[in-house]
């Protein structure tokens, strides 16, 4: 039997017990228990049977779980062995996706394809059983509706407005007393078998006729009112659907009836309630009148109306006269039985399919994926809870489904590392379909983690390599060609094709993931000199320079954790403290493997390593240190060139040196390049200046400071006092060749001190 | 072709119309109280939105206030009944109307002349 079948009969059949119950309690309470009561009780019976809800273990679930497993055991195969066992927790699913799994549980099992035809034809019926169900439910349903909507019009066509103001106001103030505030047209129609009442949102009261006694319309009109008051119109076609839904279930269509019945005694209720004795009188006499005066139309459905039925006048009648207000003790047991049917109705459940096993397996498949890598796994952990919790609101089932949707809800949300982890649980397919997608619509960052997550012998890979060449796109081939193994033939295959494509940037990326010998064939062929300068430089650049780099990264970022020093992007923490002058330095030696800075840091650190790059190390720099380090331990008057690490450093000091333009714009110090010079200074300098010797060169009213061969970046520090000037250059990283040019207002003699030795300087004469 | 209305409802009409053809509902009570009716507010808002179902009315948001208009003026709506009244008694004939008319004495002998001057006007203007 279908899961959608299972679940609608389970309902049924609770409800069906909830609608015995108070038909066989009906005698019981019927004379003791308010009508409103009775009416209203009926709601909770409406939702059993509307809901798929049910707590871990009921009643009826039980028995349909077992009536699955008595049905299925043949067909299970190992592959799915907890499914339909588990049943520890139940929550809704979702009908297309239920017959989805379900029919993948069927054809993974093999004995079903063995199965002699008969039986799988029968089989077949059961599966398909939902289908007329549903068919006959929809027809029912759109039945009732076309017929209310041929009601509406029937009256409708033959209505007459009362015009008659006394009758209008007469109504607006029965309105009042009922508590309805809007406005409700009345009309006249003979042909009505009662008086009524139609529309949802804008009342209509229609009457058989306009000539009645003014006791008789009152009743008639409130009553009719406090239908609208109570909207019994949605409670009535919220019965309407229960039974087409159930249509099945005859105790169902019964329990419409019944309520229809309640729905009036209520009704007469709520209105004798404020009336005295002799009034309920008159109001049972309009009733009966009413009666006698029935038109035509009988077989309309819904529809709200004052008497129905003689049988059902004269239990009216009895019971109006017999009113009586409830007493405290009939409220409480009113409460009680309510609570008694609500707590029936949750502990009789239903059939509702188990998830809870699904969940575990996605989570363990997520997990598994990512625990290689730290901040993936925190990443997952957080949505662990999530997963489930969501996953089952959402009424997905499937280990496959549910990492399908969690992908796109990933994809959706911009998640990138929790896409990843789910991604690693897709089918091939569905992770084809996904590339194609990230890929298409150029999402490089989901792509590259969904690359990540493959395996690095995945045909995909290979597939969509051969994409990003043709297409051209870069990016998306050195994400696909660093995650295959280095020694794939792959690598040499496109080197070859890039380079007989002359695609240069293609084949740079390739140089990068070359193995070392096959790199060396290159480089071989490079030195020969039969290639393109362009190839021939970036292989013969390329060195071992890369790998021997990317090594020595590794161990400083090892070494450095176990120091308590990590370094996140650009910036470095120490001890979690993020760190402002940041100097790895060589024992005993002006040679820094690093030297950072950075202005929104909090402590200064000095790591000292020994000859052989071990670090000996780690302390806070005194601010003594500082000073010496950089000439002063505060920076207002660095002026610095940027280290090419380091573009945080360039932009501070880029704002000091406006600063200082601003503040003395006539001591004009600055660095230039030989080609800024004055054409007398620059032909002096570049013809009789020898390399690594400082100058001073005076011209009109400036003195020139220069260094040639100065390869390395620097910054400088400026002091002006009666000495005249005092220049600190501090040298920050090697760099291929350069000069050192400096400008500065002839009003004074210099001495400059390049990391903090003095220099001699050479006057250079015109 | 204007519907017909009913007494009521034609009395809500001729304050619309005595006030220039658009009035708030505000303005409609106070109207009514003037002259002694003292209709519920949910008849009268019953009677206009009739009105408005039937096309003499259309209602405008002012605010949270409605604002009625007339969509029929008044000389159009009598003439239209008029004519209804012609049909229905005369068979169309006007003659007979007005021969009624001066039989019963409703049409004094001054009238009658200031209606013929008006009709020789109007006859030479064409």
């Amino acid at each position: 039997m279908s899961v959608v079948m299972k679940i609608v009969f389970s309902l049924s059949l609770s409800g069906s017990l909830l609608i015995l119950v108070l038909f066989f309690g009906k005698p019981l309470f019927k004379n003791r228990l308010s009508r409103q009561w009775q009416y209203y009780i009926w709601l909770v019976v409406i939702v059993r049977l509307l809901l798929p809800i049910a707590p871990e273990t009921s009643m009826i679930g039980e028995l349909f779980a077992n009536m699955n497993q008595a049905g299925h055991s043949n067909i299970q195969t190992p592959a799915f062995p907890t499914m339909e066992n588990d049943t520890t927790q139940i929550v809704p699913m979702e009908k297309s996706t239920v017959i989805r799994y379900q029919e993948s549980v069927r054809n993974g099992g093999k004995a079903s394809v063995t199965e002699i035809p008969v039986k799988s034809m029968k089989k077949r019926l059961w599966q398909n059983l939902w289908i007329p169900w549903l068919v006959i439910a929809a027809l029912l349903l759109i039945r009732k509706i076309t017929l209310y909507q041929s009601f509406v019009k029937y009256v409708k066509a033959g209505h007459r407005e009362v015009s008659d103001t006394d009758l209008l106001d007469r109504l607006a103030q029965v309105g009042e007393q009922a508590g309805v505030k809007r406005p409700v047209e009345l009309y006249v129609n003979s042909l009505v078998p009662s008086p009524l009442l139609i529309g949802f949102f804008r009342p209509c009261i229609i009457l058989q006729t306009a000539d009645l006694t003014e006791e008789d319309f009152q009743y008639t009109i409130w009553h009719e009112l406090v239908h609208y008051k109570r909207k019994d119109m949605f409670y009535k076609w919220l019965v309407q659907l229960t039974v087409c839904l159930h249509w099945f279930n005859p105790l169902v269509w019964l329990m419409g009836k019944e309520i229809n019945h309640a729905c009036e005694f209520s009704c007469d209720e709520a209105v004798i309630e404020s009336l005295g004795e002799g009034e309920r009188r008159a109001y049972g006499d309009t009733l009966f009148r009413a009666m006698g005066t029935g038109g035509g139309c009988k077989d309309f459905p819904v529809y709200v109306t004052l008497s129905e039925s003689v049988e059902l006048l004269k239990e009216r009648l009895r019971v109006i006269m017999d009113f009586k207000k409830s007493s405290r003790l009939v409220t409480t047991i009113s409460i009680v039985f309510t609570v008694a049917m609500m707590m029936g109705a949750t502990a009789m459940g239903a059939y509702v399919v188990p998830v809870r096993i699904v969940n575990i397996r996605v989570n363990r498949v997520a997990l598994g994926s990512t625990s290689s890598e730290l901040t993936r796994t925190e990443g997952l952990n957080a949505d662990n809870s999530s997963i489930g919790n969501q996953g089952a609101a959402d009424n997905k089932i499937g280990e496959k489904d549910l990492a399908e949707y969690w992908a796109e809800q990933y994809y959706e949300k911009d998640m990138v590392l929790q896409f990843g982890a789910v991604f690693s649980a897709l089918d091939e397919s569905v992770q084809k379909k996904w590339l194609d997608r990230v890929y298409i619509s150029d999402d490089i960052s989901f792509f590259s983690e969904a690359v990540f997550q493959l395996d690095s012998g995945s045909p995909l890979i290979e597939e969509y390599l051969e994409k990003a060449y043709v297409d051209d796109k870069i990016n998306y081939f050195s994400v696909l060609i660093s995650s295959i193994d280095s020694g794939s033939p792959l690598i040499g295959e496109y080197a070859k094709r890039a380079y007989a494509d002359d695609e240069i940037s293609f084949f740079s990326v390739l140089i990068d993931e070359m193995s070392t010998g096959l790199l060396q064939s290159w480089q071989d062929k490079a030195q020969e000199g039969d290639m393109d300068i362009s190839f021939q430089s970036i292989l013969l650049d390329s060195d071992d320079l890369k790998p021997w780099l990317l090594e020595a990264e590794q161990e400083d970022a090892k070494q450095y954790q176990e120091w308590g020093i990590t370094k996140e992007g650009k910036n470095y923490y120490y001890l979690n403290q993020l760190i402002r002058v940041f100097s790895d330095q060589y024992d005993g030696e002006m040679v820094f493997r690093t030297l950072n800075w950075n202005p929104a840091g909090t402590v200064d650190v000095k790591v000292t390593r020994n000859i052989r790059n071990k670090i000996m190390s780690v302390e806070y720099m005194t601010a003594e240190e500082v000073t010496e380090l950089f000439g002063s331990d505060d920076f207002s008057n660095w002026e610095h060139e940027e280290g090419e690490d380091a573009a945080h450093k360039e932009e501070i000091f880029e704002n000091q040196k406006k600063k200082e333009e601003e503040i003395d714009p006539e001591n004009d110090v600055y660095r230039l390049d030989a080609e800024e010079l004055p054409e007398d200074v620059r032909n002096q300098m570049m013809d009789h200046c020898e390399i690594r010797t400082w100058y001073i060169y005076h011209s009109e009213g400036q003195q020139y400071l220069c260094y040639r061969g100065f390869a390395w970046s620097y910054g400088y520090q400026l002091t002006y006092d009666e000495k005249g000037w005092q220049i600190n250059i501090q040298r920050f990283q090697k760099k291929d060749y350069g000069d050192l040019l400096l400008a500065l207002p002839d009003n004074g003699s210099i001495t400059v001190y390049c990391d903090g030795q003095e220099v001699a300087l050479t006057e250079m004469e015109r | 072709m204007i519907q017909q209305v009913s007494d009521s409802e034609l009395e809500l009409m001729k304050i619309v119309w005595a006030n220039g053809g658009s009035v708030l509902y505000a303005q409609i009570m106070e109207e009514l109280t003037k002259s002694g009716r003292t209709w519920q507010k949910n008849t009268i808002i019953t009677l206009l939105s009739r009105l408005v179902e039937k096309g003499l009315l259309k209602t405008n948001k002012i605010g949270r206030r409605n604002e009625y208009t007339a969509v029929v003026s008044e000389s159009d709506y009598q003439a239209a009944q008029t004519q209804t009244l012609l049909n229905k008694l005369y068979e169309g004939n006007a003659k007979g109307l007005v021969t009624t008319l001066i039989q019963r004495e409703m049409l004094s002998s001054e009238d009658y002349e200031e209606l013929r001057q008006f009709w020789e006007k109007e006859r030479d203007g064409r």
